[in-house]
């Protein structure tokens, strides 16, 4: 097994092709490490100017005084090789090729790279890729222009650039949902670093509590699943492998020079070893922000609780399709549940409590129904839909599920809010303190179904 | 003779497949009942091994050069009676000699005629990427009409086989449907284990291409294997 360390925690990093020109690629990527405060030192490699953004640059790698552990090589194809072979010759442990034009448009010469990186024994990222971010040590190694953000616990591995580029940025911008990303490392073609190779550094890596692979091929799916199964007790493993119907093959097999696997027996694979399988990226990170959130569940009991009888129905359905219980609340919750409603509306599950609102006011109408439903000893998981609107509204909603997650940090607390103005600042105060929110009820039910699933499979070794 | 003995002999001799009756021969030392039979060389031959088994019987031709057998003339079912076995295997060597006069024709099977039961597929193949894989499903339009199969990666731990058994919606019919009983799911389970384990076993594992046995049929008093297909690696 490698150790790809020096691809996704370097020590120093080098950037070949770093412009002094802040709309290029070259000079994106490079003012992306400096701004993300990357720790170590960091080489521009230009032969046109003195100095990039106010750093020394060196003609060529062979004049920088380091041996680097990382290179990122972001030159026009045809000088590709050129900068490969003399990352070789200086010793770099590490390159990332960002410049695109290779299998993914024929073959391109991209055994001619294999070769030389085998033989340098160099670790390669690529080429055509968006780069790699490691949040952990500021390393913000992508052209597209991100912001620094706190790091997390997840870490994922694309075969593509939607999880190190746009896509991501959007995730993690501050105005939107939060996932807790430390590490992002996109491989484009997948010359040399793997999927395997990443699955044993996130293993070993201690600040990696989810791993998360969007895939569009697979070296060796087996070795990948039996490694996997190891792992997925410790750190829940999320897989989006894309390509599934021939015509999807086909379109991945011209993104990023991959070939299809066979799909139906990789279904029965990651089912069988207790992996979860994403379905789009909405999905992938969905379910990332679940794991990453919450605990597994004891079982497949749920509580529903609602200012909505209309979705607490439509949650009930979908419950009951993803193969999940509807928990029976004990005779003490029912006790506390009806203290919130007049006598007229029997408590139940599902719960719904617009009329609290009303009885208790509307922090408590949801505080007390939510703690209780909580606490019950007959509910392994609790659905949330609620609706935030200026009557429902209350300025403490932080506060109140800051409590309840920090009372009841072992059960799941799956949210999905609708409504307008308010939703916004309740969706932020709510995954800010932890726990995840869905655009819809399927979307909730989807995940509990996967958390069950992990839940069931955890701790049953083959 | 052991499993991996017939294996070695038959690539020995050339052959990527088993003929039938050492197809079966191979289910039997795995452990998986198969139909009371023998190889008939002669008309006389085929009477007396159909007294032996006692009629009706089934009579299908032997030869290493014939895959579907009922399309080249090869097979006569049910037999009732050890003279009409007889008939049966001139009949059939007649038709495949005028159908496929370039096949080998080894014998003719005769084997006890077993009907009923709820007709199943089993099999395990070996997949360039993920090694050993097991299958199961149902037969007839369940299988050829809905593509309906359960995939597992052998080794097959207890848990994968009864999720195997539960997963496609024909395993419905496993529980018993217009009145009759559930099958044994527990001899069903044995053949799937029994394929997975030959397909991971040391040595004569990675010889086999694929083993699928279809019809694999199931009742209340167990399996039976009725026919099956066994292509070997060189």
């Amino acid at each position: 097994m490698r150790d790809i360390t020096p691809l996704v925690a370097p020590r120093s990093i080098a950037v070949i092709g770093a412009s002094t020109d802040p709309a290029k690629s070259g000079g994106i990527l490079f003012k992306n490490l400096l701004d993300g405060g990357f720790a170590g030192p960091l080489y521009p490699v230009n032969p046109r100017a003195e100095t990039v953004m106010d750093i020394k640059a060196y003609p060529t790698i062979a004049e920088v005084p380091d041996a680097v552990d990382l290179v990122f090589i972001v030159v026009p194809r045809q000088h590709v090789k050129e900068a490969l072979s003399q990352c070789a010759a200086s010793g770099a442990k590490a390159v990332c090729i960002i410049t695109a034009g290779f299998s993914e448009i024929g073959d391109g010469g991209e055994e001619e790279l294999r070769k030389i990186a085998r033989d340098g024994n160099i670790l390669v990222a690529g080429p055509n890729t968006v780069g790699m971010v490691n949040a952990e040590i500021g390393m913000m190694g992508s052209f597209v222009s991100f912001p620094k953000w706190e790091s997390g616990g997840v870490s994922l591995f694309a075969q593509s650039g939607l999880f190190a580029g746009v896509y991501l940025r959007q995730m993690m911008s501050a105005e939107s949902q939060r996932l807790g990303v430390g590490k992002s490392i996109a491989v484009g073609n997948k010359l040399d670093v793997d999927e395997i190779d990443f699955l044993a550094y996130a293993a070993a890596d201690p600040s990696t509590e989810v791993i998360g692979f969007y895939l569009e091929s697979m070296r060796d799916p087996r070795g990948f699943l039996e490694a996997a199964a190891k792992v997925r007790d410790e750190k829940p493993i999320v897989v989006l492998k894309a390509g599934r119907t021939s015509a999807g093959a086909k379109a991945s097999a011209s993104h990023t020079g991959s070939l299809a696997t066979d799909d139906a027996l990789l279904d029965a694979g990651l089912n069988q070893y207790g992996i979860v399988r994403a379905g789009d990226e909405a999905d992938f990170i969905g379910l990332l922000k679940a794991f990453s959130m919450l605990a597994a569940p004891g079982g497949r009991r749920v509580g529903v609780l609602t200012t909505s009888g209309a979705l607490g129905v439509m949650a009930v359905d979908q419950l009951s399709d993803a193969g999940m219980e509807i928990a029976e609340f004990t005779p003490a919750t029912l006790e506390r549940l009806q203290s919130a409603l007049p006598d007229w509306q029997p408590a139940g599950n599902p719960y719904d409590f617009w009329v609290a609102l009303d009885v208790k006011g509307n922090r408590e109408g949801h505080a007390v129904p939510l703690d209780a439903a909580m606490a019950d000893d007959n509910t392994d998981m609790v659905l949330a839909l609620l609706l935030a609107s200026p009557n429902s509204d209350f300025p403490e909603v932080g506060q109140v599920f800051t409590e309840l997650r920090r009372k009841h940090p072992k059960k799941p607390l799956v949210l999905v809010i609708h409504g307008g103005a308010e939703r916004d600042r309740w969706l932020r105060e709510i995954e800010g303190c932890g726990l995840p929110v869905y655009e819809s009820s399927s979307a909730a039910v989807r995940v509990m179904g996967a958390l069950a699933f992990y839940a069931d499979n955890t701790n049953t070794h083959r | 003779m052991k499993a991996e003995d017939q294996v070695r002999a038959a690539l020995g001799a050339g052959r990527h497949t088993l003929t039938e009756p050492e197809a079966k021969a191979l289910f039997k030392s795995l452990g998986i009942p198969v139909p009371d039979g023998g190889v008939a060389n002669s008309a006389e031959d085929a009477a007396d091994l159909a007294r032996e088994i006692g009629p009706p019987v089934v009579a299908k031709v032997v030869s290493p050069d014939i895959t579907h057998k009922t399309e080249a003339g090869g097979v006569v079912c049910p037999v009732a009676t050890a003279e009409d076995a007889a008939e049966a295997y001139e009949a059939i060597v007649g038709r495949v000699r005028s159908n496929c006069p370039e096949a080998s024709i080894e014998g003719v099977l005769i084997e006890a005629f077993r009907p009923g039961g709820v007709e199943c597929v089993v099999g395990v193949r070996r997949d360039e990427a993920f090694g050993p894989v097991v299958m199961f499903g149902l037969g007839g339009v369940f299988v050829e009409v809905l593509g309906e199969v359960a995939f597992r990666l052998a080794p097959l731990t207890d848990g994968d086989v009864e999720s195997m058994l539960g997963e496609t919606r024909g395993s419905r019919c496993l529980d018993g449907f217009r009145g009759q009983p559930a099958v044994d799911r527990a001899a069903l389970a044995a053949v799937i284990k029994a394929c997975a384990g030959i397909a991971t076993a040391p040595g004569v594992g990675k010889l086999i291409g694929t083993l699928e046995i279809n019809p694999l049929t199931a009742s209340e008093n167990g399996v039976v294997a009725l026919d099956g297909l066994v292509t070997l690696r060189p």
